[in-house]
């Protein structure tokens, strides 16, 4: 960081595979860009898997994305994280960067990783699917506890796919995996930007 | 922000949690060191990462007609999650992004019905991955090969 410029913001965006990231990331960014209230904005696209499925669909949205791939930078590509942020930081001069961890990350492991190497903190939004939780909380409950630990923010997503008592249901669960987070059910699907107090708390970060 | 450095300190069972071999059945070159167990074998690459079974497609279909493509696509895609569900596997996504003369999209599936996001094409046919729990890493591949594997012009994956 060069002194005097503007510290670039880090939003680390996790949650399950499957869970709507990658929607969350583009309504967020149209939101942000759309108001300005944030100019430039880059996407690190992290997916485990050998080859990049949805680095192509924010591409064809207009983000400016980079991938890292067959791997988690959480863990296995910890190590190339640091310096990827520091090319994109150069090349891409981005306000705002999203990194979308992969489905299987533990976001706190890449939020140490900034702190320790980069001297930068990243604010954790975290996305669940309302549909899916409650078959697979029980089974995965060992990957979901490190995923939702220490999540600023957490999207109870899709909730366009179940009813009222299925949500209050999940929420309650979910709140005890994170006591810490604030909550918010979201159709990152639906028209429109998400609710206001989510984008004031999303503005709070990237501003 | 709930941010506490000290706090997570001792708590990263993460990456001690890793058993991961370095079993490669023939010459890969990656440009980062990564720990993954591989197995090549012809367009499905097996990985695996924290208990989850990664099986990542890259290849091209015959023909040009891109309705036709989504379609069969499809087809064995969703072939592919009903025998993951089948044998007791736990999907945790399958995705694949097919692209034929500049028409593309992106085919999802969590459970059994996929979603679609339609988009402008990259210059790519098929490229896709299965993230699974609780299936065995050949029956993943076996499943991948005789579905979407199917539908491939036969070529080594490329790296």
């Amino acid at each position: 960081m060069i002194k005097g410029e503007k510290k670039m913001k880090i939003l680390i965006v996790g949650g399950f595979l499957g869970s709507g990231k990658t929607s969350v990331i583009l309504k967020l960014a149209e939101y942000l860009i759309s108001e300005k209230i944030t100019e430039h904005i880059a996407v690190l696209e992290n997916e485990i898997g050998e080859v990049g499925i949805d680095d192509q669909v924010l591409k064809s949205s207009g983000l400016k994305v980079r991938g890292l791939f067959a791997g988690c930078v959480c863990c296995t590509l910890a190590g190339e994280l640091p310096v990827t942020i520091k090319t994109i930081e150069k090349e891409l001069a981005p306000d705002l960067l999203i990194i979308e961890a992969t489905g299987v990350a533990f976001p706190y492991d890449i939020r140490e990783n900034l702190e320790r190497n980069l001297e930068t903190a990243g604010t954790i939004l975290c996305v669940v699917d309302a549909k899916r939780w409650p078959r697979l909380h029980k089974p995965l409950e060992h990957l979901f506890t490190h995923q939702l630990k220490a999540a600023d923010m957490i999207l109870v997503n899709k909730i366009d796919l179940v009813d009222t008592e299925t949500k209050e249901g999940v929420a309650e669960n979910v709140r005890e995996f994170a006591p810490e987070a604030r909550l918010f059910f979201t159709d990152a699907e639906a028209e429109g930007p998400f609710e206001e107090e989510l984008l004031n708390r999303i503005k709070e970060a990237v501003l | 922000m709930t941010n506490d450095l000290h706090e997570h300190e001792h708590e990263h069972e993460h990456h001690h949690e890793h058993h991961h071999e370095h079993e490669h059945h023939h010459e890969h070159h990656h440009d980062h060191d990564h720990e993954h167990e591989h197995h090549h074998h012809e367009m499905v690459e097996i990985t695996e990462h924290e208990g989850a079974i990664i099986g990542s497609v890259k290849g091209r279909m015959a023909g040009n007609d891109y309705a036709e493509a989504k379609e069969k696509l499809t087809k064995a895609a969703k072939e592919a999650a009903r025998r993951i569900t089948e044998t007791g596997g736990i999907i945790g996504h399958i995705k694949f992004i097919l692209a034929v003369q500049g028409q593309a999209c992106r085919i999802s599936i969590t459970e059994e019905e996929p979603s679609f996001k339609e988009f402008e094409g990259p210059d790519t046919d098929i490229e896709g991955a299965a993230i699974v729990f609780n299936v065995e890493e050949e029956t993943l591949e076996e499943i991948l090969e005789e579905t979407v594997g199917a539908l491939l012009i036969k070529q080594e994956m490329t790296e």
